[in-house]
């Protein structure tokens, strides 16, 4: 069941097939993502389209393994943008925590995603920027059945 | 491994007496618990801060859902665990408690309270205009992070979200 915008899952027997596939990233570079995370955890963003009914269409996934990335995400469409923390180890197999929201991203505006995860707590946050008024403010998360 | 551990110890708690039915029945279970602890912090903060931060980040983080899947070549459990927190916020003290429902391959002995078996409860209390009092409530085993969460809610040096699934 899916309660408010954040399901975090364990899967202690990972999937085989997983049909993840790397985000074409090739609109402009609108959201800037700053990754810190422990050594022990991989983080990645996951692009879904989502439709007038509230449906979304995956578009792809980047590895957040570095300190800082460009990514773009079009304008004036709803896009539902999903972070994940991933882990395994022998004895604890394989989990999996996530973080999601809806986000519409606006022409003239830019778009900050911090996320960190560190000794098992983690955050998101998600700022938009006024280019021109040069201001900037949080955005609360969106979940999808509020699209 | 640990989830097991948390899980193992939900239910010790829950079989060793009858379930607290009510956050007061909890704070009066945990200190007489091998299983359980109290743990008080001084933040350096306004209570009306750290109640801030709780009506925030209690709905943020804690309102989720963490499915437990295990398999092995003798045995397979899959359990779905949902946490449900809820902020009581009065003029001296605001309260924070978590309960946490399981389904699947689990059974738990005892009269369920509504909103599930209390897992955790944390009462802010104000000491002076820049100073609170919080008093933790948790299961010794499983609820670290969560404490962690909790205490770094209070005190303002982490304001993350714990991940339910360590």
């Amino acid at each position: 069941m899916m309660r408010a915008c954040l399901v975090a899952v364990v899967l202690v027997t990972a999937g085989g097939c997983s049909g993840i596939r790397t985000y074409s990233n090739d609109a402009p570079k609108n959201l800037h993502v700053t990754t810190q995370t422990d050594g022990k955890v991989r983080a990645a963003l996951h692009v879904h389209e989502v439709s007038g009914a509230c449906a979304t269409v995956y578009q792809g996934s980047l590895a957040l393994d570095r300190p800082a990335l460009e990514v773009g995400i079009p304008a004036a469409r709803s896009a539902y943008l999903v972070v994940t923390f991933d882990t395994s180890s022998f004895m604890a197999g394989s989990r999996s925590t996530s973080v999601a929201t809806v986000l519409m991203p606006r022409a003239g505006y830019e778009y900050e995603l911090a996320v960190s995860y560190k000794q098992d707590i983690y955050n998101v946050a998600l700022r938009e920027k006024d280019l021109r008024k040069r201001s900037s403010r949080e955005l609360a998360r969106q979940p999808l059945a509020g699209c | 491994m640990k989830k097991s551990l948390s899980a193992a110890a939900a239910l010790l708690l829950a079989a060793c007496a009858q379930n607290p039915q009510t956050a007061e029945e909890f704070r009066a279970y945990v200190p007489t618990s091998s299983f359980a602890k109290v743990q008080t912090i001084e933040a350096k903060r306004p209570f009306r801060e750290v109640t801030k931060t709780f009506q925030a980040k209690a709905p943020e983080c804690l309102n989720v859902a963490v499915r437990m899947v295990e398999r092995s070549s003798t045995s397979s459990s899959n359990i779905l665990t949902t946490y449900k927190p809820t902020v009581l916020v009065s003029e001296q003290k605001a309260e924070l408690h978590v309960q946490r429902t399981m389904k699947g391959n689990v059974i738990v002995p005892g009269k369920v309270p509504e909103g599930g078996l209390y897992y955790l409860v944390a009462d802010a209390t104000p000491l002076d205009r820049n100073r609170t009092r919080v008093d933790i409530y948790a299961p010794t085993i499983g609820a670290d992070t969560l404490v962690r969460a909790v205490t770094g809610w209070a005190t303002g040096e982490n304001v993350g979200c714990p991940d339910l699934t360590k």
